[in-house]
């Protein structure tokens, strides 16, 4: 079996999630992935989980995870022999994915034109909040602000209390994500037409156009109201809504009405079951408060794990609110072999999430664990630009490399 | 030159509701062929796929846009007949069915293989095309309840938010979109096609690593925490002047906590003893926002963000559906998305691929087709069917 991405060779300049994520997903598809780190390391390397809440920079559980099957070669672009050791790795790669920013890239001499100028071969791949051209182009922002910027937040939360942004850093993945998805299709042009090209990804306008897209089409075109927040219930149909069980909350979802009946019989019938006014998913929705008191009183008491089994064995799509401890034991993910394991920097051994899709012939594998800080550096530095030691050592010497 | 990277790929498109079209939807922006598949008695399902009919500019906005519209039934003798010649005469098949369904259908890569060993088939279901919830049924929120997504969103100590939206959809399609590129350039060398199984669920998981690795370590549930941040305080979403409108605001550094406190014209907050570092101002997050957001509910929004990031505070305003098709920046990007439709302007499409990337860039080629327009070229000219031969597949129902 061959990766499906082998022979691609890109080098990641960045820092946090985004470009690290992007590269993330090539390197796991076999790319050739080297991953430039300044003298004081990633951000993630601080960011942590770590074991016991000890912090330890060769074992952060965010920077082990998004580093996999990378290599990690120590620069500083700070110095003129740093930038210099840059520009000759990127005459020997494909792809350059970075998410420093413009002010950052000018400042070590690497702007778009110059990079344009020096490397016509080179796909660049630039991730940011805003964008990298219009009037937001220096706008400071991070992953709240894309979630703000693009109508997620305030479709997204009670509509008596504050809009919510996507949790945790999700724009930041997302970032990544849609970037890998672009850069493979530059590649895709380069191998027809040997032209390289600058993609420049915003994290706001993915949250705009792709996530949210359909609903402002809708809004845009008068076909459906500008969108509001929900709070735990969609007043669209019902049942499709969130209600709390003994031990946590359970998804009541469903457009058939054999399930609603199905359910209803496992209840027992109970009279408000027969009401006139709750007959279907449509006519329920005026009365949803009402028929919720009524769950809530015939299940309330019950666990989530209860109420599963007897959803399952009935054939109803109701579903548990799982927390991240019930996935971690899912016998789904289990047989699937979603978590694996890698290891973090002493060695020691580390689960993480896995494959996002299973390629029959050219598999996601994990192949190398996340590399120590400057790991690769002398290897990369040899290798793949040929220096002798000597010359390595003396870059090592002049505070270049690391 | 601007070149249209998957020209010449033919895709069988048997999308539903708005994960599938919108794997559609990428390869066709970047000049794919694609099939969208509909049996006539399964097409109330595809609704948000099938705008169709006027070419307006709701239907270029679709997720049926650059599409070619057939019917086709599979589930009948006569109409797997004829998908299995579609089959043989493509590069792509892709569904976001359950595996149950895609098996009715006859979608299942072992037997098209046999068909035609380059093909790509890409199943995108709930959970996979394995294991014991492969066949649960699901709906996208209740998805994302399944698989751990919805017990990070809401406020602190509440996970009983829904999404507006079904929004792992969107995501799936991109994690999707980049499976079937990458067996393209491994079919480049090999020349041989292959089975691509994406669990949604999964593919959603991965965005939120940092709450399973929490677990993974330490044996922590992160649970929901509203707007808050691990790094930055404040982090948040604060009310503004008029109805319904809000600012987020994150602080990053102390330079950035002394200009916001500057600009909200309290200055003696920059070094409130509760305030006066990141660390503190994490461990007072609630009088922090509660002192934030008084200070901002008398200020507009627009304005206020102008004022913050021109002091190099991350700040932008809460924007709604009407407030995103406004947005200078936004309308920006979007009025350099290519439509190559004529009498379509890149602002009426707001749901472009937003990439910008001038040498292949995401285009905008025709409006989506109603229901069947396209079997006459389909059959006919891919297949080479005759009126005769068509009329008999047709008694037989293979077009639903």
């Amino acid at each position: 079996m061959t990766s499906a991405l082998e022979g691609l060779r890109v080098v990641e300049l960045g820092d946090f999630i985004s470009a690290a994520y992007c590269t993330k997903l090539l390197a796991d598809l076999g790319a050739d992935v080297v991953k430039i780190e300044p003298p004081e390391g990633d951000s993630t390397r601080s960011h942590g989980p770590f074991h016991g809440d000890i912090p330890d920079r060769d074992a952060s559980g965010l920077y082990i995870y998004l580093n996999t099957n990378k290599r990690g070669i120590g620069l500083d672009m700070r110095k003129a022999d740093g930038r210099d050791i840059f520009d000759r790795l990127l005459d020997r790669v494909d792809v350059l994915v970075e998410n420093l920013g413009t002010e950052q890239l000018d400042t070590f001499g690497f702007d778009a034109t110059a990079l344009r100028e020096r490397h016509p071969r080179l796909i660049v791949t630039s991730i940011s909040v805003f964008g990298r051209e219009g009037p937001h182009k220096h706008y400071r922002g991070h992953g709240l602000q894309a979630s703000a910027g693009s109508s997620v937040a305030f479709r997204t939360g009670d509509p008596a209390r504050s809009p919510l942004a996507k949790p945790l850093n999700e724009p930041e993945f997302l970032g990544g994500l849609h970037a890998a998805a672009a850069t493979l299709v530059a590649v895709l042009a380069y191998e027809q037409s040997a032209e390289a090209q600058h993609i420049d990804i915003s994290i706001q306008d993915i949250l705009a156009s792709v996530t949210s897209g359909p609903a402002i089409a809708n809004a845009l075109y008068g076909t459906r109201a500008a969108g509001t927040r929900n709070g735990h219930r969609v007043n669209a149909f019902f049942p499709w809504t969130v209600l709390p069980v003994a031990d946590g909350y359970m998804e009541f979802i469903t457009m058939q009405e054999r399930h609603w009946r199905h359910f209803m019989e496992y209840l027992g019938n109970p009279d408000w079951a027969n009401d006139e006014r709750f007959k279907d998913i449509y006519s329920r929705v005026p009365h949803a408060a009402e028929i919720e008191a009524h769950l809530v009183s015939a299940v309330g008491d019950k666990t989530r794990a209860e109420l599963w089994a007897v959803c399952r064995e009935i054939g109803v799509s109701f579903q548990p609110v799982n927390r991240i401890s019930d996935l971690a034991d899912a016998d789904q993910l289990r047989y699937r072999g979603y978590f694996q394991e890698t290891v973090d920097g002493h060695g020691k051994r580390v689960v993480v999430p896995g494959a996002p899709y299973k390629l029959s012939a050219s598999p996601w594998e994990l192949r190398t664990p996340a590399p120590r800080q400057g790991e690769h550096t002398v290897e990369v530095l040899r290798e793949t630009l040929g220096l002798s030691p000597l010359e390595v050592a003396d870059l090592c010497r002049v505070g270049a490399i690391y | 030159m601007a070149i249209a990277p998957l020209k010449g790929i033919r895709v069988l498109d048997f999308g539903q509701v708005w994960a599938g079209p919108l794997l559609g939807v990428y390869l066709g922006d970047f000049g794919a062929e694609v099939i969208q598949v509909v049996s006539v008695a399964r097409s109330a399902v595809q609704a948000t796929a099938g705008v169709a009919g006027e070419p307006g500019p709701i239907a270029y906005s679709s997720l049926g846009r650059n599409r070619k519209a057939i019917t086709l039934d599979p589930t009948n003798a006569a109409g797997q007949e004829v998908f299995q010649r579609l089959v043989a005469a493509s590069d792509i098949v892709f569904d976001n069915f359950s595996p149950r369904a895609a098996r009715k259908l006859g979608i299942t890569y072992e037997l098209l293989r046999q068909v035609n060993s380059r093909i790509i088939v890409c199943s995108m279901s709930a959970a996979g095309q394995s294991g014991p919830w492969s066949d649960l049924l699901t709906y996208g929120p209740s998805l994302t309840a399944l698989y751990g997504i919805k017990s990070l969103l809401g406020y602190a100590g509440e996970s009983r938010i829904q999404e507006d939206v079904a929004d792992l959809d969107p995501t799936a399609a991109t994690y999707a979109f980049i499976a079937v590129l990458a067996a393209l350039r491994a079919r480049e060398r090999t020349g041989e096609g292959q089975l691509i199984d994406m669990a949604q669920g999964e593919a959603g998981l991965a965005s939120l690593a940092e709450a399973f690795l929490e677990y993974s370590f330490n044996g922590r549930e992160l649970g929901p925490s509203g707007n808050r941040n691990r790094r930055m305080a404040p982090h948040g979403i604060y009310p503004c002047l008029g109805e319904d409108r809000w600012i987020s605001i994150a602080v990053d550094s102390e330079a950035a906590w002394h200009a916001l406190c500057g600009v909200l014209g309290r200055p003696d907050l920059a070094s409130d003893d509760r305030f006066v570092t990141m660390f503190r101002r994490l461990g007072n997050q609630d009088a922090l926002d509660v002192a934030i957001g008084a200070l901002t509910a008398s200020q507009d929004a627009e304005e206020l963000t102008e004022r913050l990031q021109a002091t190099g505070v991350a700040a932008y305003p809460v924007l709604d559906s009407f407030g995103v098709i406004a947005n200078d920046q936004l309308a920006f990007r979007r009025a350099g998305y290519a439509v190559a439709a004529e009498g379509i302007t890149p602002e009426q499409v707001v749901n472009p691929t937003p990439w910008r990337m001038v040498g292949s860039p995401p285009t905008v080629y025709s409006p989506a087709r109603p229901l069947g327009a396209d079997n006459d070229y389909v059959y006919d000219t891919i297949l080479g069917m005759g009126a005769a031969e068509r009329a008999k597949f047709s008694a037989r129902g293979a077009f639903g």
